[in-house]
């Protein structure tokens, strides 16, 4: 499982690498803002996306929208982790196809219970019963 | 012309003359006192005028605003910076060390597991050569690594030192904003430009703001925490 980390501030993307480690993610990499990070995904085989929403060049939810709309990259699984908390904007995100939500500030056992809840729900969609 | 009461008594009066002479020299009366009228505007414009000017010129003298806008923003700005790169460099700091710390707290962990099996394993051989040295190991690393762990903890514990300077930095910055919030309005009752801009509401609601401050007004609705954010998504079908 190969997970690519993408926010501006090398703090926060330090703290979720951890987390990740916590969990049993050891193979992680970062990005400080999209126009960093959607090369980094289209050459790198990564199989989780966690992004921040506001950053400096390419924004997380301009992010979500180039993946999604990119052939290769389309059904890779978003997670956003951002102190953008609008009402608006959470549903923005939604409908352009993110798959979890967490707003800052955020605990541990918050990014476990929803990076288990998006691998549950793919697998479901995998694996009908 | 001073006040409007004054205003309406010379018109009454005007029409009064108007209505009781001849054509010409009712037009004559009009026109003195639209005349009048005219030149109560243009003096109560020059006086405004005048006004303005005086008051810009006694701004350019202030020393207080001078010293504002020359020296106190930007040393602001420059203490503000200085806020940032201090919690930031705290922030490194404990994450590096709470990095190399959780390797030996698992050290701790294995060693004990591993000890605990093995005895487990020598139960009836209880003081077998290996199990004793093993014992006498797992001691020695778990002593060490105990001491480096607590000094980790101590840098943790000073790193948050911070705290105490950014506060009072920002303090004082809060102050400044204060003292600019208060001048400016002083301009805007010198000027009389008393009428507020209406607020702007076409701003993009997904429009990127950073984190959502309690009791900013924000005219958007804010969820209140994970539990919002994830009843709202329940209800979009999530």
């Amino acid at each position: 499982m190969k997970i690519l980390v993408v926010d501006d501030f090398s703090t926060m993307r330090r703290i979720i690498k951890n987390l990740l480690r916590d969990l049993g993610f050891n193979n992680t990499a970062e990005a400080d803002d999209g126009t960093t990070a959607l090369p980094a995904l289209q050459n790198g085989n990564f199989d989780f996306l966690i992004t921040d929403w506001n950053m400096p060049g390419m924004q997380g939810i301009d992010l979500l929208k180039a993946v999604r709309s990119d052939e290769k990259l389309a059904k890779l699984p978003v997670l956003m982790v951002t102190a953008e908390s609008k009402r608006d904007q959470i549903v923005e995100a939604a409908q352009v196809g993110v798959n979890g939500y967490i707003v800052k500030p955020f605990t541990a056992v918050t990014l476990k219970e929803k990076i288990e809840k998006i691998f549950e729900r793919l697998d479901a969609e995998q694996n009908p019963t | 012309m001073e006040n409007y009461e004054e205003c309406k008594s010379r018109l009454r009066d005007t029409l009064q003359k108007v209505e009781s002479c001849s054509a010409e020299e009712g037009r004559a009366v009009l026109d003195a006192f639209v005349k009048d009228y005219e030149t109560s505007i243009y003096n109560e414009i020059g006086r405004l005028t005048r006004h303005l000017h005086d008051s810009l010129a006694s701004f350019q003298a202030d020393e207080k605003i001078c010293s504002l806008t020359k020296e106190e923003i930007p040393s602001a700005k420059e203490r503000l910076k200085y806020v940032m790169d201090i919690t930031e460099r705290a922030a490194q700091k404990v994450l590096e060390f709470i990095e190399m710390s959780i390797p030996l707290s698992l050290k701790i962990k294995e060693g004990a597991g591993e000890l605990s099996s093995l005895l487990e394993r020598n139960k009836e051989m209880y003081a077998v050569r290996s199990v004793e040295e093993n014992t006498r190991i797992f001691l020695k690393d778990a002593t060490k690594n105990a001491d480096i762990l607590h000094g980790h903890l101590t840098e943790i514990l000073m790193a948050q030192e911070y705290q105490d300077i950014s506060g009072q930095i920002i303090k004082k910055v809060i102050d400044l904003v204060q003292e600019v919030e208060s001048n400016l309005l002083r301009i805007i009752k010198i000027t009389g430009s008393a009428e507020y801009p209406k607020k702007k509401n076409n701003r993009n609601n997904i429009e990127a703001s950073g984190p959502y401050v309690p009791g900013m007004g924000e005219q958007l609705e804010h969820m209140e925490g994970q539990d919002d954010v994830d009843q709202l998504l329940a209800n979009l079908g999530f």
